[in-house]
């Protein structure tokens, strides 16, 4: 400009010896080529300002970049380091550091990645890093492997690479994933425990997801169910219940649908088409479950046919039962009301014989006559004791057995007794026993037998003893005992001395609900009697 | 076809003298894109004499094509005289100065739907601290969809002091002349183009009103600008103009916003459009031919679409001019091929038109190309 600007320094003086018009031509031309190129210097100077602003913005905006990238890749939260083409490792993160145990001045240019990857996992580790500086685009970018740290401790990881553009480096990210692998492998142990326990339930165990249609296919299936309706496990995941109910009742699909959604539950009773067309009698309990964020439906299905028919079977055994059971308390109640006539008449007859006798033993003081009467008297009394018997023993099993208290049964049947020189133990509390309403007696008999036959007695005591196959009753004393000879009769209805009664109607009143009694004291030392009541007949209340 | 007379003058008198040269024929409209160099009041003046209708504005340089000369030209006025049909356009001076910009929008929209049922409107738009963009929105909103609406914004050769637009009657330096045509006869086509491309990370406006910019990730607007482009004061705003920032809207489209004017003492950026608080932003940078080469590929594809004009108005934006230079003689001239029409147009301080969807909208460093063709 300035050069112009000299330049018509020169040539103004020399415009005074030209026309006027040809004066401002030139001027004219002078001022737009000055204007031209003071917009040219002007642009010349905005171009330099501009390329150094462009500079300025890169770099200041790569600086931003590289900032950022520094961040993300000390902050990533895995471990990174940046791979050299021969492996070195030139540059960590702090959390590599802490992860191997090793200071990044311990590290960088100083190992090879390789010296941290354990043994079998390194030769394909070092072969995809090969293959990725080559750039061969096939090499993964992702995997699993297993590294080792300072201390040799061998960690799983998730290891992702990437190639940086241009350059033979690439940086690789590490997660340690030792944890979750653990927890994935006890989680496979979990699924496979209750895969286990679901293959192998007895019953028939269905999963179906519930769409607005309705109840969806199945989307897990038992192997149970599979041989329920003989269908495979594929071919069970392409159908629904609605193609397994008999067409007459799959409006109780509907129905068991809508206690699903009001109860959140269902139980209900159907019939199953098999794949062979078979029916087969389901009992189905549904429950409506939340699978992984679906409604789903959890189905456990029964065949209840055979059972079902047993039912059936029983009803009608229990019908026929019935029936015999009314003709059999007719016949009962006949011959009780024949043995109470009978009894009536003959201790009235036995009664007159009595009174005859007893005459005759006043009237006749013959001693050889007193001898004969005495033994009259005595048949009489035996046959009135042996009518007596049969009353009691006709009432045996007459009411229905139920439970009772073994203590109040004791404490009841001594209440009569005249035991003042005998002292009584009871060593139980709230155990009932299921027998006949007689049992009673049986106590009683144990208290009547001790006072009478016990002589030297002064302690008798109950206690329970728990088996592994019932309940041991004991009823103990301190008197003389049964002699060893008379032990295996004592039971039997002819004997021992004048009581044998009691003891033999004892073991049938026990005998009814399966209860057992035996006497194994020893001789001399006292009486003990084992009352066993098998599992079942007893309870602890 | 309408006749047209183009040509570039150096002053007011030039202006006059070559349009009283004309004898072809009786021009009944006049545009004028003239530098401020030439005084525009003067050249406002002066165009009162010629008894047609006339608009233009202030430029930062100006097109003129079919000459042996490069098309752009600086401190010089671009002029151009048509025939259309009287009745197929209006014109009319909006200020802005009393009016928000939204509301200057809404008050040319009803003029226009009451000068023609269906308008296509041309606007150029004088001030530093006009929000642009609210006039085109109040114009849209007012309007029928898809109604055409082009024009620019005054420069001043790069000085960014005082823009002006004006008629042959007044001037302003805060307001919008605006040319109405009856769509029936007279078809607006258009596209804007640009080749800006965004460099480094994304930044956020914290704190804006409108096209007020205060703070960019909590830092005044103009020392983030400073900073990075390593500029001072002074010349902020003439390098700013370059690097505009890409703004990324809510649903996905991505605008360029260049300032216009600065507030040093608050540290406020004054931009031609708005930028709403929370947006995405970063810098854009041309880089010269790339920038060129794609808007040369744009306007084949719309000469694919439009490929007939009777005139071709040119909306470029100064900054496209500086980062490219004599390049941008390449997409005028590609212009000039394609349509072989008379192209006359000027370097703006931003540009109104329509995407390649077809949605009209306010840019920046966009070339925009407007087809006009009289119908009747």
């Amino acid at each position: 400009m300035k050069q112009l600007e000299l330049f018509w320094e020169l040539v103004a003086p020399l415009m005074e010896n030209i026309p006027a018009n040809e004066q401002k031509t030139i001027t004219d031309s002078y001022r737009r080529l000055t204007n031209r190129v003071s917009q040219i210097e002007k642009n010349y100077n905005l171009a330099i300002q501009n390329r150094a602003a462009v500079h300025s913005l890169l770099k200041k905006t790569s600086d931003d970049l590289l900032q950022r990238y520094q961040i993300l890749f000390e902050y990533s939260g895995t471990a990174m380091a940046v791979i050299e083409y021969d492996g070195t490792i030139s540059l960590v993160n702090s959390y590599f550091e802490h992860l191997f145990g090793y200071s990044r001045d311990e590290l960088e240019n100083k190992r090879n990645i390789k010296d941290f990857i354990e043994n079998t996992h390194q030769s394909g580790i070092v072969d995809y890093h090969k293959r990725r500086m080559q750039g061969n685009p096939s090499v993964p970018t992702q995997y699993e492997a297993q590294v080792v740290s300072r201390e040799g401790t061998v960690l799983d990881a998730l290891i992702t690479v990437g190639k940086f553009p241009n350059v033979q480096q690439s940086v690789i990210s590490l997660i340690d994933t030792t944890e979750r692998k653990q927890a994935e492998r006890e989680l496979e142990k979990e699924e496979e425990k209750y895969r286990i326990l679901l293959q192998n339930i007895t019953d028939g165990v269905v999963v179906h997801e519930m769409t607005q249609g309705g109840p969806g296919n199945f989307l897990e299936v038992n192997n149970r169910i599979c041989d329920m309706l003989g269908y495979s496990r594929e071919e069970m995941l392409t159908l629904s219940i609605h193609d397994m109910c008999v067409p007459e009742q799959k409006d109780k699909i509907s129905d068991a649908i809508n206690d699903l959604f009001s109860k959140n539950s269902a139980v209900f009773e159907t019939e199953f088409l098999t794949k062979s067309r078979e029916r087969i009698l389901v009992e189905i309990s549904a429950r409506l479950i939340d699978l992984q964020g679906k409604q789903t439906i959890l189905a456990v299905i029964r065949d209840i046919t055979e059972k079902k028919i047993i039912e059936q079977e029983m009803e009608f055994y229990t019908a026929e039962l019935m029936h015999h059971a009314r003709d059999l308390q007719l016949v009962n109640d006949k011959i009780n009301l024949l043995n109470r006539i009978t009894r009536h008449d003959i201790n009235n007859q036995m009664v007159v014989i009595q009174g005859i006798v007893e005459i005759i033993q006043d009237e006749f003081p013959d001693p050889a006559l007193q001898d004969y009467v005495k033994m009259e008297l005595n048949a009489v009394k035996n046959i009135q004791e042996q009518i007596l018997f049969t009353k009691e023993y006709q009432d045996i099993g007459v009411q229905s057995p139920g439970w009772f208290d073994v203590r109040e049964l004791i404490e009841s049947s001594q209440s009569n007794l005249p035991l003042s020189d005998i002292s009584t133990t009871i060593d139980m509390q709230g155990i009932e026993v299921y027998a006949d309403p007689l049992i009673k007696k049986v106590f009683y008999t144990l208290f009547e037998n001790a006072i009478r036959h016990g002589e030297t007695i002064t302690e008798i005591s109950f206690s329970i003893q728990e088996l592994s196959d019932g309940l041991l009753i004991l009823c103990e004393d301190n008197g003389v005992g049964v002699p060893s000879q008379h032990k295996a009769d004592i039971f039997t209805q002819k004997y021992f001395r004048n009581t044998g009664f009691g003891l033999f109607l004892s073991v049938s009143i026990l005998m009814i609900t399966g209860i057992t009694i035996t006497e194994n004291g020893a001789s001399g030392q006292g009486s003990r009697f084992e009352i066993k009541v098998p599992k079942g007949s007893y309870r602890f209340t | 076809m309408a006749r047209s007379l183009i040509f570039s003058a150096y002053s007011g008198d030039e202006i006059l003298e070559s349009f009283n040269q004309n004898t072809d024929f009786s021009p009944t409209l006049g545009l004028i894109f003239s530098s401020v160099a030439l005084d525009i009041p003067e050249v406002s003046a002066i165009c009162s004499q010629m008894n047609i209708p006339i608009i233009g504005c202030s430029t930062s340089g100006e097109i003129v094509s079919g000459t042996d000369n490069s098309p752009v030209s600086e401190q010089t006025a671009a002029c151009c005289f048509i025939d259309p049909d009287p009745d197929s356009f209006s014109i009319r001076l909006f200020e802005t100065k009393d009016i928000s910009e939204k509301d200057c929008g809404l008050e040319i929209g009803r003029w226009g739907m009451e000068a023609f049922k269906d308008p296509a409107y041309i606007l150029f738009i004088s001030g530093l601290n006009t929000n642009n963009e609210a006039i085109i929105r109040g114009i849209m909103e007012i309007s029928p969809d898809k109604t055409p609406i082009f024009g620019g914004v005054a420069g001043d050769d790069g000085r960014f002091e005082e823009t002006f637009v004006f008629t042959k009657d007044k001037y302003s330096t805060q307001g919008v002349v605006a040319i109405v045509f009856d769509r029936s006869k007279v078809q607006i086509n258009g596209v804007a183009t640009s080749g800006w491309v965004g460099v480094g990370a994304d930044m956020t406006v914290t704190s804006s009103e409108g096209n007020i910019v205060y703070t960019i990730n909590e830092r005044p607007a103009t020392a983030i600008f400073k900073e990075y482009l390593n500029v001072n004061d002074e010349t902020l705003q003439q390098v700013g103009v370059m690097f505009p920032l890409l703004m990324k809207r809510p649903d996905g489209s991505e605008v360029l916003r260049t300032f216009l004017s600065v507030d040093h003492e608050r540290g406020t950026l004054i931009f031609a459009g708005s930028v709403p608080k929370g947006a995405k932003v970063c810098f854009s940078s041309s880089f010269g031919y790339d920038t060129i080469e794609k808007s040369i590929s744009d306007l084949h594809d719309f000469h694919n679409l439009h490929e007939h004009a009777d005139l071709v108005i040119l909306f470029s934006c100064l900054a496209r001019h500086q980062a490219a230079g004599s390049m941008v003689d390449d997409e005028i001239a590609a212009a000039s091929e394609l349509w072989n029409a008379p192209i006359f147009g000027l370097f703006t301080y931003g540009e109104i038109g329509n995407n390649r969807f077809g949605t009209c909208d306010f840019y920046n460093e966009t070339l925009c190309l407007v087809l006009i063709r009289f119908v009747a």
